[in-house]
């Protein structure tokens, strides 16, 4: 009898820490991790990434750009890196008048130096502007959010100037 | 199938930078021949049948024993955005080479190589990177003769390989800034 008792308590032992440790993952996989005092919240996917692209948006507030000036690492260099980032879009290749009533909405940038009459398009994404070899001085980039059908969006073009202290040691 | 081999790799210009891989008809399909419109035809037609996206294999990602150089092939200008707006459209494609906005020393020993490119317009002093593998697409250029360099790099910035194409941007399809609201690729 007693032995049963034992069994009997340690089954439930068992059975209360596989709820407390089912509970522990639950609460893991549902959101950010607990806070502690020395770590604060993580934000989750979509706080930080923003919308899915599996769910159509109605009503999809303007798309913004935001352009930082250029690194101060890569202007040592001689090299211009410029970090964007936007809002209400996604940057992609997708291109044409049809692309423009997809959402959420997509995009892409068109990248212009120094007021020359040419640009080039960037569906990148890819986090930062690379420019390498201007001459030494001062510089401009003018960078446009524009839609899959290249119309700008108003109010979204940032010009970037800045003074590039040295040129390029090496051949680019 | 030779016309096409001399389309991406022709060398026999003698002029500009690079002098390989050279993406241009004019001086591919006979130079010197009388361009008649049964050779211009058969340089679009054998070009259109093998286009830089046919030559390259989807790069790989797993680590590889040894992998032989990379190359890039360039094809023209897409020719119907070129002469009915002077859009410039240029599809590529890296060989041995994994196109990925991955950079720096300690990213040379990563195998399957990664790299991306260094795009030069005409005469400038200055390059962008492209990482993307996207096709190169450039607008608001005035009408007249272009060129392009696009040099292959590895993850930090050292040429690999390079090609040129060189193309003319038609006179009435030039359109300028002001008219960049709207137009169409």
């Amino acid at each position: 009898m007693k032995r049963m008792t034992f069994l009997l308590l340690a089954v439930a032992t068992l059975a209360g820490v596989v709820v407390v440790l089912a509970k522990t993952s639950i609460r893991a996989d549902a959101g950010p991790a607990p806070q502690s005092a020395a770590e604060p919240a993580l934000q989750s996917a979509k706080q930080v990434r923003g919308v899915t692209p599996y769910i159509e948006i109605k009503n999809e507030p303007a798309p913004k750009l935001i352009v930082d000036q250029p690194l101060p690492e890569g202007l040592a260099l001689g090299v211009v890196w410029i970090q964007y980032r936007v809002e209400n879009l996604r940057i992609a290749p997708v291109f044409g008048d049809a692309a423009t009533k997809v959402s959420p909405r997509v995009g892409h940038l068109h990248i212009t130096v120094d007021d020359l009459p040419w640009w080039w398009a960037d569906a990148s994404d890819n986090n930062t502007i690379d420019i390498a070899g201007l001459p030494v001085g001062q510089h401009k980039v003018r960078i446009e959010l524009v839609n899959a059908n290249h119309q700008i969006v108003p109010g979204q073009t940032k010009t970037v100037t800045f003074t590039l202290p040295v040129a390029l040691r090496h051949e680019p | 199938m030779k016309v096409v081999r001399n389309l991406d790799r022709v060398g026999n210009s003698g002029e500009g930078i690079g002098g390989k891989n050279m993406a241009n008809p004019k001086n591919t399909c006979s130079k010197g021949t009388l361009l008649s419109v049964a050779v211009m035809l058969l340089c679009a037609t054998t070009a259109a049948a093998q286009t830089a996206t046919d030559r390259c294999r989807p790069a790989p990602v797993i680590p590889l024993a040894s992998e032989p150089p990379a190359k890039i092939v360039i094809d023209p200008p897409l020719p119907g955005p070129l002469a009915a707006r002077g859009v410039v459209v240029i599809q590529y494609c890296a060989e041995n080479l994994h196109l990925v906005p991955v950079f720096g020393p300690n990213a040379l020993a990563a195998s399957p190589r990664v790299g991306h490119l260094h795009v030069r317009l005409d005469d400038a002093s200055w390059v962008w990177a492209d990482a993307s593998g996207n096709p190169i697409i450039l607008m608001g250029l005035s009408p007249g003769p272009h060129r392009v360099l696009i040099e292959l790099e590895d993850a930090n910035h050292n040429p690999l390989d390079k090609g040129m194409v060189k193309f003319v941007v038609p006179e009435k399809a030039a359109v300028g800034r002001h008219h960049h609201h709207g137009r169409k690729l």
